[in-house]
């Protein structure tokens, strides 16, 4: 059974082709515009992971990811970062909210898949 | 699997002259109707008709190649074709058949006097119906030099 | 790959919008509205085009984006103060972006931007930042970066690399508690070791409580691998990018022990376990910006324009059957519920189609502040510019073709309509020129006017320009309108005036003609020392009008209802002939102009005597109220406007065709071009009421 990888970026372009990178790895990739349409959809889809963008309308990704490890359903579920910010300030605010890891983007296909496998059985 | 050279045309006559067509222009051959005369537009342009919800020019060949005005009768036809993105319909005396034609047996246009150098595209040679065992010529046209824009058009 | 460019093609949908944005946020903060939403909505729109840049491979761009993003970012933070000067400079490096964002979709050439890359290094560099912000991205990987990795990894210190020793890795790892937290899965990370080559010689087990004093979300274990020589010590250290820095990892190299038990390490290479930097407090720095107050933008969808027209064409035949349907039904019948129930939806319908492709004018409009801002300094002039009406929504063919007329208009204005500071001055004016682009819509119409405070047309000197081209013979007389009209004559703009901006010759006429294959028309009215205006008006809709169907000579054409007033069946002798062409009807006291429309379409042979004509009193643009001579009245009904341009050309006179419930054609009658094409000038006609 495949998992399935909630990606959370505010850029269509971007969520395409994550989508299309992913998917090719054989997730399955459900999609969300930014943090709040992203809560919906991790209620409506219980994915096994969470990619998210950070600077997004609405919500940005620190809220989000405090959001989901103050949801008592879905604190333990793993988080990734991933965003073309690379400071460590940004980081460890990120670690702070409480992600389980960053990716920088541009991002390499084969990183992002094996950073996913460190944090998504 | 047929041969993927051969073209298929339709030929018709405008007068005497016989003429032929590439049928993958062509989006059906229609009855005479009067057209929707239109003000101000020239001569040879005789109205606009409706094909199924679109309205087209209907020209008169003949007209438009720098000829006689086509003396409309029975066996009057609009060929309904399409040029690049439009369509339009040319009025042309009969239409004669549909024929293969082997692209090898195509000659150069001759020099005559025509309004559009570069309709004719070439000249063959064609047994068809009515043009009994000996054959036509047949004049090929390439109706896209006709072009029905504003910019062709001022000059009439 | 063509999935790829699809993307792309999207991507470039994005930078457009967030190009849009910026500008919009920039000219904003140039009015001094540097509230931090419209700072963040610049950097977000900065950031966005940045991120995908990269994915993409546009160096170029992503380098200059980048550095511009770093600059904002500043501002953002508070760090940089968002003075007049400051925010000149950064919407001149949004142009600069802009002409990033064109090269990369290879549409122009890549814009020399080392000036303006200086210029924000110096900005960023005077601004006080730390020097953290202004690396080059993606910046090399950090040996002591615990919690993330740069994918794009600078090419491995081959000196560093001991594979020539052919000992393998031994790599002792011990999660903490904060491993386990925030999701995290130590196994994953031995499972990843292991899918490397590694082997678990050990695991620690010391540390683990009895069961009762076990805590579940705390971490006992550690385990102890060796893996294969080749590999290097970045893959390795990659594994652990994810463990907090409080998990002790050893990344030695081990002599190849067949013991499997060994565990005391030999290291030759100590390589000091993960740290971290001076541990952050929970408190960001910075602080959280204020939030952008939580507009919610309304969803939206992308439409394949040919999808649109499609849907257009088949609401169209709706109208049609619909209306047959009618005609059909018995007069009874007809005023059953269901038919006016069933016209309504369709109405509904149609107006929810229509409004899909209506867009707000501002997308043809937003191209004119970056174009000033050249011409300004092309030109050495101040030009302000006033846009209002940006909202009116037009159809999207409207937009695309208004570009170029805007292009050269604007162009004209800066040009020849603003004068120089020094002619303003002494003529009472303010230094700054000014420059209104407007749109509104107006009975049926879209009103688009460009309209300078400059020095308005040199009539004397167009005049002479004109009879020196031979376009008019010297001599003649004209008015002050019609030399403003030898403007858009054919010939008239010459090669002084190829524009910079389409490099070819665009001139006036061109302009006029683009707009009439549109439906509109070109005004033009100026006054001299005050300033000229140029009004394009245009037709609102393209697809649905409420018509009077009307028959003249066995055919049946269709007027706007919007411009009927009345009709009137002339009595005999009621219809008088000023002068030969010049007829006038004499309505309630005044004398109308009436024209036969039987004139204007040729169809002389068939006229009828006024008494058996009707004249349908209409109202246009040009000369006021006007009578149409027709044969009869049909009836009113809702027509598909089929334009003429779709495979002829636009017929002067016409605004187009439908066809009708019989699959006939009736000619959708330009009430303006007719009256303006027939006949003498009206103006004459005025004051002459008894």
């Amino acid at each position: 059974m495949s998992r399935t990888i909630l990606t959370i970026d505010d850029s269509p372009s971007m969520r395409m082709l994550l989508k299309a990178s992913l998917t090719a790895q054989g997730y399955t990739i459900e999609t969300a515009e930014d943090g709040v349409h992203g809560l919906e959809r991790l209620t409506e889809l219980a994915p096994d992971l969470i990619i998210t963008d950070i600077n997004m309308p609405r919500m940005d990704g620190f809220e989000l990811i405090e959001a989901v490890r103050a949801d008592e359903q879905h604190k333990g579920l793993p988080i990734l970062v991933l965003s073309t910010e690379f400071s460590d300030e940004k980081k460890a605010r990120a670690r702070e909210a409480g992600a389980t890891g960053w990716i920088t983007k541009p991002f390499d296909a084969d990183k992002l898949g094996a950073a996913i496998r460190r944090v998504c059985p | 699997m047929s041969d993927i050279s051969e073209r298929k045309i339709v030929t018709f006559s405008l007068g005497e002259k016989m003429f032929g067509i590439d049928m993958s222009v062509l989006i059906e051959i229609r009855e005479w109707e009067a057209p929707t005369p239109l003000p101000g537009v020239p001569m040879f342009i005789r109205g606009v008709a409706n094909l199924r919800g679109t309205v087209i020019p209907i020209v008169d060949l003949s007209e438009r190649l720098g000829w006689q005005k086509t003396q409309v009768h029975g066996r009057s036809c609009i060929l309904v074709v399409t040029l690049g993105d439009k369509q339009a319909g040319f009025l042309v005396d009969e239409v004669n058949d549909i024929v293969s034609i082997d692209p090898a047996q195509i000659q150069p246009a001759p020099e005559i006097e025509i309004a559009e150098p570069g309709v004719i595209a070439g000249l063959i040679h064609l047994v068809t119906r009515g043009s009994g065992e000996q054959g036509t010529m047949v004049s090929l046209l390439d109706l896209d030099v006709l072009g029905v824009t504003r910019q062709l058009d001022l000059a009439a | 790959m063509s999935e790829m460019d699809d993307i792309q093609a999207i991507f470039f949908e994005e930078c457009a919008e967030g190009l849009a944005a910026a500008e919009a946020g920039l000219s904003a903060m140039a009015e001094g509205d540097t509230s931090d939403s419209t700072i963040a909505a610049v950097f977000r729109a900065v950031h966005s085009i940045k991120g995908g840049s990269g994915a993409f491979g546009h160096a170029a761009l992503m380098a200059f984006s980048h550095r511009f993003e770093n600059v904002l970012d500043e501002v953002r933070a508070g760090r940089m103060t968002p003075t007049k000067p400051l925010v000149q400079q950064l919407l001149r490096a949004f142009d600069i972006l802009s002409d990033h964002v064109l090269a990369a979709r290879g549409e122009a050439a890549v814009p020399d931007d080392g000036p303006m890359r200086d210029e924000l290094e110096r900005l960023l560099a005077d601004g006080g930042m730390t020097g953290d912000e202004a690396q080059e991205p993606p910046a090399p990987v950090l040996a002591d970066d615990p919690f993330g990795f740069e994918p794009v990894v600078v090419a491995l210190d081959d000196l560093d690399d001991p594979t020539a020793s052919g000992e393998s890795w031994s790599v002792t790892f011990r999660p903490s508690r904060a491993a386990l937290a925030n999701g995290g899965e130590p196994l994953l990370v031995v499972r990843e070791l292991e899918r490397l080559g590694g082997r678990v010689i050990a695991v620690e087990t010391e540390r683990l409580p009895t069961l009762d004093a076990l805590d579940p979300a705390d971490a006992y274990l550690a385990w102890r691998l060796e893996l294969p020589a080749a590999l290097h010590e970045d893959e390795l250290r990659e594994c652990f990018d994810f463990m907090p820095p409080d998990s002790m990892v050893e990344i030695v190299r081990a002599s190849a022990h067949p013991d499997e038990r060994d565990d005391a390490p030999a290291a030759e290479i100590r390589v000091d376990a993960v740290t971290v930097g001076p541990a952050q407090t929970s408190a960001p720095a910075g602080g959280p910006a204020e939030k952008a107050p939580a507009r919610l933008e309304p969803m939206s969808v992308r439409v394949d324009l040919a999808r649109l027209d499609h849907l257009l064409n088949l609401v169209g035949e709706l109208v049609i059957r619909n209306s047959v349907l009618a005609d059909r039904l018995a007069p009874a019948d007809q005023e059953k519920v269901e038919l006016p129930q069933l016209l309504r939806l369709t109405r509904q319908i149609q107006d929810g189609v229509m409004g899909l492709r209506a867009q707000p004018i501002a997308q043809a409009f937003n191209r004119v502040p970056r174009m000033l801002r050249d011409l300004e300094t092309g030109t050495g002039k101040a030009i302000r510019l006033e846009v209002s009406g940006e909202q009116t929504e037009v159809d999207k063919r409207v937009i695309e073709r208004i570009g170029d007329p805007l292009t050269h208009m604007i162009r004209n204005a800066a040009d020849h309509g603003i004068e120089s500071a020094e002619r303003r001055r002494a003529a009472g004016k303010p230094d700054q020129g000014t420059i209104l682009l407007s749109a509104e819509q107006k009975g049926g119409r879209i009103i688009v006017k460009v309209a300078d405070d400059g020095g308005g047309i040199d009539r004397p000197r167009v005049l002479a320009k004109a009879i020196d081209k031979g376009i008019v013979a010297p001599g003649a007389e004209f008015s002050d309108e019609e030399i403003d009209q030898l403007i858009c004559a054919p010939g008239f703009s010459t090669a002084e005036t190829i524009s910079n901006i389409s490099g070819r010759g665009v001139g006036m006429d061109v302009v006029r003609s683009n707009i009439e294959q549109l439906g509109g028309r070109v005004e033009i009215s100026s006054v001299p020392g005050q300033g000229t205006c140029f009004t394009m008006i245009l037709p609102l809709t393209l697809a649905i009008l409420d018509g009077m169907v009307v028959r003249l000579g066995g055919h049946r054409y269709v007027l706007p209802l919007g411009s009927v007033i009345e009709s009137v069946q002339p009595e005999p002798g009621q219809l008088q002939e000023l002068s030969p062409g010049a007829e006038v009807l004499e309505l309630r006291g005044s004398f109308l102009p009436v024209r036969r429309l039987t004139r204007f379409f040729n169809l002389r042979g068939e006229e009828r005597a006024p008494e058996d004509s009707l004249v349908i009193v209409v109202e246009s643009d040009s000369a006021g109220t006007v009578g149409l001579m027709v044969d009869t009245i049909e009836d009113r009904r809702e027509v598909v406007i089929k334009s003429l341009d779709q495979n002829l050309y636009p017929v002067r006179g016409l605004g187009g065709a439908t066809v009708l419930g019989d699959g006939s054609i009736a000619l959708i009658l330009d009430i303006d071009a007719i009256v303006a094409a027939t006949g003498v000038t009206p103006r004459t006609q005025k004051g002459m009421a008894a």
